[in-house]
């Protein structure tokens, strides 16, 4: 039983900016972005809203490349951008409250990345 | 010329059940600026999906926050139920509703003692937990938990409440009503009260758009979001709602939007406790989700919308769960409704996010 319309659009790293700034001039909501540690990568998934209408962006990338910040159009990213840089160790350039991987105080470096141990 | 200064607030504070930490930058006693940290008890509890199968991992995603513990619960199932594709039974949708708009009356009541202890009004403070305590008791004879419930499962609930059991469940919440009645009139109208917070803090509507703030903190900026109005479960069977919002955006407005949900709350648990359906109360869940299945889910908290992901490997433990609490994405707000307000009613804002420190750190 799914409460609300599952709406995946895979984009481009290349296009990630362009897009969330279509969703932005359209008047969407930023509601989250989080990231899945997968065996070849990492999907980044931006989920927007409007009107209780849910949209997601899913990005795929390899390890080492550089993901832009959207806080710039979004503000409240900054504070997922950060945890995303910290738990997955994903290099993510131009966010408004830049922590520099000291958001959280993690006894390992990217817990969350696939393979990482068990937090004790 | 003013001076600027800049004063750490924090992470440990009277006003602070739970640690995070503002960096202040002040011209004179004005804040002009604000950082959040925090971070300094971060659990990893997303991690342990990996750990734990779907069924066991409820009881983690319960122990997210002590406050919002039925919240937490009932999104997971939900997300889980959606990956699976259950159909819940009806009864248990209902009974998943009346138990979760009690947490939000029960989160409510803690919140408004908590500011009235902020603003230093101790008698109203212990009005407000003692009324608290009688929605805690509700939790226990129908759970037999006052924090934790364990009252839902994937499939549906655990415990069903007799109806003669919810009529006496509503029969005392009118009772604590016509009491509360005479607290909401000491947060909307005691000048005291109205001193603290007419005109602080204050969020316009387009503020709280552009920041994404969720919850009664958006609501009370004039902002009309409710994830209750998609009506998932029970919801979709009420006659009318309407989401309780204010177009002040201060921090009386903050209250205000509260102290009324309050009372929407009851007139729920009411309604569906007049409709509830005879049925069962859970289906039996089996299997495993298929390899790469996703879902998304919402839900209104107490504090605002939460989102919730998961996303199967094919095995019986999911390969990622995710929440995204109210107060993770209210604290941009919170900073900008900073901005311009004396050093002293600092503590007065950050409480009227309601934050809880406990969910962002899951």
């Amino acid at each position: 039983m799914r409460i609300e319309p599952q709406n995946i659009t895979p984009v481009e790293l290349g296009s990630l900016i362009a897009t969330a700034g279509e969703y932005k001039d359209q008047g969407y909501r930023f509601v989250q972005c989080c990231a899945h540690s997968t065996d070849g990568g990492l999907e980044l998934t931006y989920s927007f809203d409007k009107e209780l209408v849910l949209q997601n962006l899913r990005v795929v990338i390899q390890p080492g490349e550089v993901v832009e910040s959207i806080s710039s159009m979004f503000p409240a990213a900054f504070v997922f951008e950060n945890e995303m840089h910290d738990l997955f160790g994903i290099d993510i350039t131009g966010i408004s409250v830049d922590f520099k991987g000291r958001f959280y105080r993690l006894r390992e470096e990217t817990p969350m990345v696939a393979g990482a141990p068990e937090a004790e | 010329m003013a001076k600027v200064t800049s004063i750490p607030f924090g992470p440990q504070h009277p006003v602070l059940p739970e640690p995070v930490h503002l960096n202040l930058i002040l011209e004179d006693e004005v804040v002009v600026g604000a950082t959040p940290q925090i971070g300094f008890v971060h659990r990893g509890l997303e991690k342990l999906v990996e750990k734990r199968d779907y069924q066991q991992f409820m009881y983690v995603a319960e122990r997210i926050c002590g406050i919002c513990s039925f919240g937490h619960s009932l999104g997971y199932a939900q997300t889980v139920e959606g990956l699976l594709e259950v159909e819940v039974p009806q009864r248990a949708q209902y009974l998943r509703v009346i138990w979760h708009e009690l947490s939000r009356v029960h989160s409510h009541l803690l919140w408004l003692g908590l500011l009235a202890d902020g603003f230093g009004f101790e008698a109203l403070f212990m009005h407000c937990w003692r009324l608290r305590e009688a929605v805690l008791d509700i939790f226990e004879k129908t759970t037999g938990g006052r924090v934790i419930f364990s009252a839902c499962t994937v499939g549906g609930v655990l415990h069903d409440i007799e109806d003669s059991e919810l009529k006496g469940i509503v029969e005392t919440l009118r009772g604590l009503g016509d009491e509360y009645q005479e607290i909401s009139r000491s947060f909307l109208n005691d000048r005291s009260v109205n001193n603290r917070l007419v005109g602080i803090g204050v969020l316009s509507r387009q503020e709280a758009y552009d920041l994404s703030a969720v919850g009664p903190f958006a609501r009370a900026s004039g902002v009309a979001y409710d994830i209750r109005s998609l009506g998932y479960g029970a919801y979709a069977e009420l006659s009318a709602f309407a989401p309780i919002t204010s177009d002040q955006g201060d921090s009386y407005a903050r209250c205000k939007v509260r102290v009324e949900e309050v009372h929407q709350s009851i007139d729920i648990i009411a309604e569906l406790a007049a409709k509830i359906p005879a049925g069962e109360i859970a289906v039996p869940v089996k299997g495993r989700p298929v390899k790469g299945a996703e879902t998304f889910s919402r839900l209104e908290q107490p504090r605002g919308e939460a989102f919730y992901y998961v996303k199967s490997n094919g095995t019986k433990n999911l390969a990622r769960f995710r929440v995204r609490t109210p107060t993770s994405i209210n604290i941009p707000g919170m900073i900008t409704a900073l901005v311009g307000c004396q050093l002293a009613d600092v503590p007065m804002i950050v409480l009227t996010i309601d934050p809880c420190i406990s969910c962002t750190e899951r």
